[in-house]
């Protein structure tokens, strides 16, 4: 990879003109992202001799459209799914801050990698906290778009067809600024016009009211954040109540977010985990503790047949409390809180 | 819009990520959420809290007040 990566650092170094605005940017790529010709195990043992892909992960050829040189893949954890980064084929990826702790994940290569100033942008994918776990652990910058804005082809993961949780592929980085730069540049590419999933919208900035609104989720209802959270939390309080004519602050009170994980926990293996289960068995490699917590002591994990993929309570859900959340987002009416929220931008 | 936090804790010991919920929730909503660097953990916390919810709560509390000594990003 490092050769390739030379290779075309020389080719753009001899070209009479930049071919982008990223002309020459490193980027790093997590590892079940697709490479062109480069083998790619998604973290499983028994997928290290899979023949390597003939075609580049989507976001990644815009990528390389903007002029970038990738230059390293880096470690996810078995399966994917853990909010940290172990696997049996590159071990543990630590946080580098405290090598005791994980980085996060699952795309906690990237976060370790960044945090080390190994790499200034990165590409990650979400379903459920994915990009976001190591941009906390490690101390980076992160974005999980909504779904739909960034193309999801090319990657290698169990239940590639799989549409009732969408995962998405975001931006990590070393700055918000280099998080803005990111999402500006791959949406100028229209990237709706080559992948018709996606929806076309651009990459817009948001009309602010007068004052922004922000309201403030201390906890989930369900669990509560350690102090050094909570303490994060009130330093950001702090900050924007130096600049009362720019923050309205208010509360947020967190609605069932328990029975939101319920959904989400039966929809991730929706094929009760047959084909992580396979890819593991396939090698005998050993299972991870997380990937048996999230699997094995997952009491929402089953196989579904088609007709039962259509009746999970996701569509109640989304019907019901996701709409009030919704309504409370864009009415800024939220339960137990006299005002909350301004109405969402999706930008 | 919401500012919350991204996980229950700093970065947690090696197999102990156990809780998804403050990440997941977006997933399924399908909200974009942005997550930028505050702090780090410190020597001194002020741990007063409530009373604990539930198991799940006791669990994560228990992660933290036999580990405070880490450092980690908030």
């Amino acid at each position: 990879m490092y050769d390739q990566a030379i290779e075309r650092a020389r080719y753009l170094d001899s070209l009479p003109e930049p071919i982008g605005p990223l002309h020459g940017l490193p980027l790093s790529v997590k590892e079940h992202l697709w490479i062109k010709g480069l083998p790619c195990n998604a973290g499983f043992v028994s997928w290290i001799a899979s023949p390597a892909p003939e075609t580049n992960n989507g976001v990644l050829d815009i990528m390389l459209s903007l002029g970038v040189v990738p230059f390293c893949r880096t470690p996810q954890p078995q399966t994917i799914m853990h909010l940290s980064c172990n696997n049996n084929i590159t071990g543990k990826t630590v946080c580098p801050y405290n090598r005791t702790l994980t980085s996060g994940g699952s795309s906690g290569g990237e976060g370790a990698l960044i945090a080390m100033k190994g790499s200034c942008v990165g590409l990650g994918t979400d379903i459920g906290g994915s990009v976001r776990s190591p941009a906390a652990n490690c101390g980076i910058y992160s974005l999980r778009e909504s779904a739909l804005r960034l193309p999801m082809s090319g990657m290698t993961m169990a239940m590639p067809g799989a549409e009732s949780i969408r995962a998405v592929l975001g931006p990590m980085c070393a700055s918000a600024r280099d998080i803005q730069m990111f999402m500006q540049h791959a949406l100028d590419t229209e990237p709706w016009k080559k992948d018709q999933t996606l929806v076309a919208i651009p990459w817009r900035k948001p009309t602010l009211g007068k004052k922004i609104k922000v309201a403030i989720m201390w906890d989930d209802g369900v669990v509560v954040p350690h102090p050094p959270v909570t303490r994060a939390l009130k330093e950001v309080k702090a900050a924007m109540e130096k600049y009362p004519d720019l923050f309205e602050i208010s509360e947020w009170k967190a609605l069932d977010h328990n029975l939101g994980w319920e959904i989400i926990a039966g929809l991730y293996f929706m094929d009760g985990a047959a084909q992580d289960l396979k890819a593991m068995a396939d090698s005998g490699e050993p299972i991870d503790p997380l990937t048996a917590f999230i699997i094995k002591e997952n009491k929402f994990v089953k196989d579904h047949t088609i007709t039962e993929v259509w009746e999970v309570p996701s569509s109640t859900f989304f019907e019901t409390d996701s709409r009030n959340i919704n309504k409370e987002m864009h009415t800024g009416i939220n339960t137990g809180t006299t005002s909350a929220a301004t109405p969402i931008d999706q930008t | 819009m919401i500012l919350c936090p991204v996980g229950p804790g700093a970065a947690p010991k090696m197999d102990m990520a156990r809780y998804w919920g403050y990440t997941a929730i977006w997933n399924i909503l399908d909200y974009p959420a942005a997550v930028f660097p505050v702090s780090q953990v410190q020597e001194k916390e002020d741990s007063t809290r409530g009373p604990i919810l539930n198991e799940q709560d006791a669990w994560n509390w228990k992660q933290c007040t036999t580990q405070m000594s880490y450092i980690s990003n908030v």
